[in-house]
């Protein structure tokens, strides 16, 4: 699910429990004992509690095959890339293209990136030139974390730091570009 | 003549002003990060991130300070805790924020509110403050562990082991049961305890290394060790918030509110839940044990199911064909349960993996949090306190709440618009990015949400002047 569709879902949630809240808050105004007023409400709660365990499963199933963990090991990417973080630096270096200067990826391939912080934690969110982040991963002192990307357009990509790393944490961004 | 009532709700009267003087001047922290984020007042970073830290650090331990004056004040009506401790905690409080306040605003330390290893350590702030900070947070940490003991030892004393976690309830023994407040104090109350250890450990290996540079702890471990800590403190605090409304509903809408073997059931589920659930901070560490991942993303959606079906639906029961009066508290907790709810969809939505994919650290972060804590437990505190105070203020303190609704709902939805936009959380000003329309999107944002934060402001002031109206007569009255 893409963030602006997670956007609206939670607007719609947002607004229907407010609206239920409301309108409970209407009805209050009728009184009845509690015995009588509430039975059909624990009928609607079994309900309730039935259709939100199968929201619950449906919610699990769909989305915990899509998690960004041991792609690395499956895809056995060809393009291997090391992200060294450090206050306030990315350093990218494709590997077998150490001194190339400027990092370019092949665009439709699987590209592994290697990412670890040489000093604190960084954060290390990949955005396309429009402003979507597309993918992150932590860049942790001590671990490297292995994310795995295709990229399908051709272009130009950004780098922002998504760990709160220091004073100058805003600033800790950089570019490559894809071919 | 000692009257151990009053006594009791004197100091509650004292934690309670006291939170309330200090949640004003975290609010306006907050809203001068919004300011400088959207460039009306030019706040240097390091001075942005020191307010931050000082204002997240501060929020959170206000809240849960509050929130545990007022559970403790609620239980003293059952058992009678130590007022002794009570007092020399409210010291130990008082020093643990004025040692923050220190090292954030003078000092300079600006690690945020999570202090991620190694970052308290690096030189940027001078190593007096790193100091300070850690030292300030093992005081808190002490009293609230200390409170937290003091509080299961005297359930414990009266209802037994089993007894204050409904196990006669639960296993069907024919036994009475113990009211919902104890329950769920007692079954929080022992989540944090058994977290807050493994908070002091941390602390005191931050302590060993703030003394000997030359060592180095493993940052992932930390990582794990400071979420189960501050994850599960937040996370009891609003907890605590729901059994002050489990107790104070019924005096208002004039039904019971029992223990019944489902309510006895989801509490008991809700212990295990509270204390696992914290992974979801550690999705993005794709080092991290894979399990704990999927532990992480199983736990946060299973307790939605304890927090709906049983606590949701109690809150119905209380007020459905009621005839009830809508007075301020009231509505405080019906709108402050909506808020909880509200704000907890948004954070399931980010404790599914692979959405957190694109959401994690962004705006959307901040919102959900704001949504569950400002719109729904700081709601809910604010009814639990007037309870406590009975300013007699109605007109007023309705109309605070109408301007910190509007407010707030704005001043949230400015920070979901950024998470949709890939906003990222944290950045003192936006100048420096150059993706998109990030710059812009997040400082227009930010510009919307000075509005709302000041409407929002303008309502906690009106509930003050509420509040504080009839304070002398609280202090005289048991
Ligand atoms: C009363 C009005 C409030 C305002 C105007 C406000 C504003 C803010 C702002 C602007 C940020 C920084 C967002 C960013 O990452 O860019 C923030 C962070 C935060 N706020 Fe609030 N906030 C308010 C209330 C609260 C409450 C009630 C809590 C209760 C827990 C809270 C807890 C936090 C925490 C924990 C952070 C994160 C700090 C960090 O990242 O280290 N805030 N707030
Ligand atoms: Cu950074």
């Amino acid at each position: 699910m893409n963030p602006t569709s997670a956007g609206i879902l939670t607007l719609l949630v947002g607004l229907l429990v407010a609206l239920t809240t409301l309108w409970f808050i209407a009805r209050s105004r009728q009184q009845e004992p509690a015995a009588q007023a509430n039975q059909g409400l624990y009928k609607a709660r079994t309900l309730y509690f039935v259709i939100l365990s199968l929201c619950l499963l449906a919610g699990l199933t769909a989305t915990l095959g899509k998690v960004p963990y041991g792609q690395a090991d499956a895809a056995n990417s060809q393009v291997v890339v090391n992200v060294n973080a450090s206050m306030y630096n990315w350093e990218m270096v494709k590997v077998g293209a150490e001194n190339a200067g400027e990092l370019v990826i092949p665009a439709q391939k699987d590209v592994e990136f290697r990412v670890t912080g040489l000093d604190v934690n960084h954060g290390f969110g990949v955005y396309d030139a429009d402003g979507h982040l597309l993918t992150q991963t932590q860049a942790m002192p001590g671990y490297t974390n292995r994310l795995v990307y295709n990229f399908a357009q051709p272009g130009v990509y950004h780098v922002l730091c998504l760990e709160y790393c220091g004073m100058m944490h805003p600033k800790m961004n950089t570019t490559f570009r894809v071919e | 003549m000692s009257n151990p009532a009053l006594d009791n709700k004197r100091i509650t009267v004292v934690y309670t002003v006291t939170a309330l003087l200090v949640f004003l001047v975290l609010a306006l922290l907050g809203w001068v990060m919004r300011l400088t984020q959207s460039g009306m007042v030019q706040l240097p970073s390091d001075a942005f991130y020191s307010v931050m830290t000082l204002h997240g650090l501060g929020m959170a331990g206000v809240m849960y300070t509050g929130a545990y004056a007022a559970l403790w004040y609620l239980l003293s009506g059952y058992v009678q805790p130590s007022l002794k401790l009570m007092k020399i905690n409210f010291v130990l409080i008082l020093l643990g924020v004025v040692g923050l306040i220190g090292a954030t605003l003078i000092g300079g330390f600006g690690a945020g509110w999570y202090v991620l290893y190694p970052l308290p350590f690096i030189e940027q702030w001078p190593r007096w403050s790193s100091l300070l900070a850690i030292v300030s947070l093992v005081l808190l940490g002490v009293a609230w562990l200390l409170g937290q003991l003091d509080l299961l030892r005297v359930l414990a004393q009266r209802y037994g082991l089993g007894g204050m976690l409904a196990w006669p309830t639960l296993f069907g023994k024919k036994s009475e049961a113990v009211p919902p407040l104890v329950l769920v104090a007692a079954i929080n109350l022992l989540a944090g305890a058994l977290t807050t250890v493994v908070g002091a450990v941390m602390l005191v290996l931050y302590l060993f290394q703030w003394m000997e540079p030359t060592v180095s702890l493993d940052a992932l471990l930390m990582k794990n060790m400071v979420f189960l800590f501050g994850h599960t403190l937040v996370n009891i605090t609003l907890y605590f918030g729901i059994a002050a409304i489990y107790e104070l509903f019924p005096k208002y809408s004039g039904r019971p509110w029992v223990t019944n073997r489902v309510v006895a059931l989801s509490w008991n589920v809700t212990f295990v839940l509270v204390m696992l659930v914290f992974f979801h901070h550690l999705y993005m560490d794709f080092a991290n044990n894979i399990a704990l991942h999927y532990i992480g993303q199983v736990g946060s959606y299973l307790s939605a199911i304890p927090a709906t079906v049983v606590t949701v639906f109690g809150v119905l029961a209380q007020i459905n064909r009621s005839g009830i009066r809508w007075s301020f508290v009231p509505l405080t907790f019906t709108l402050g349960v909506m808020g909880w709810i509200i704000g907890g969809f948004a954070a399931i939505v980010d404790t599914t993996i692979a959405i957190n994919l694109t959401f994690h650290n962004t705006q959307w972060v901040p919102a959900h949090f704001h949504t569950y804590f400002l719109l729904g437990f700081a709601v809910m505190l604010f009814g639990i306190f007037y309870h406590l105070l009975e300013p007699e203020a109605e007109k007023l303190a309705k109309t605070s709440l109408a301007a910190i609704l509007v407010g707030g709902y704005g001043f949230v939805t400015m920070f979901y618009l950024g998470g949709v936009n890939s906003v990222p959380r944290r950045f003192s000003g936006y100048e420096a990015v150059q993706t998109g329309t990030i710059a812009q999107t997040g400082h227009d944002l930010a510009v919307y949400a000075v509005g709302f934060a000041a409407i929002l402001l303008v309502g906690v002031l009106l509930y003050y002047a509420a509040v504080f109206r009839r304070i002398g007569a609280a202090w005289n009255r048991a």
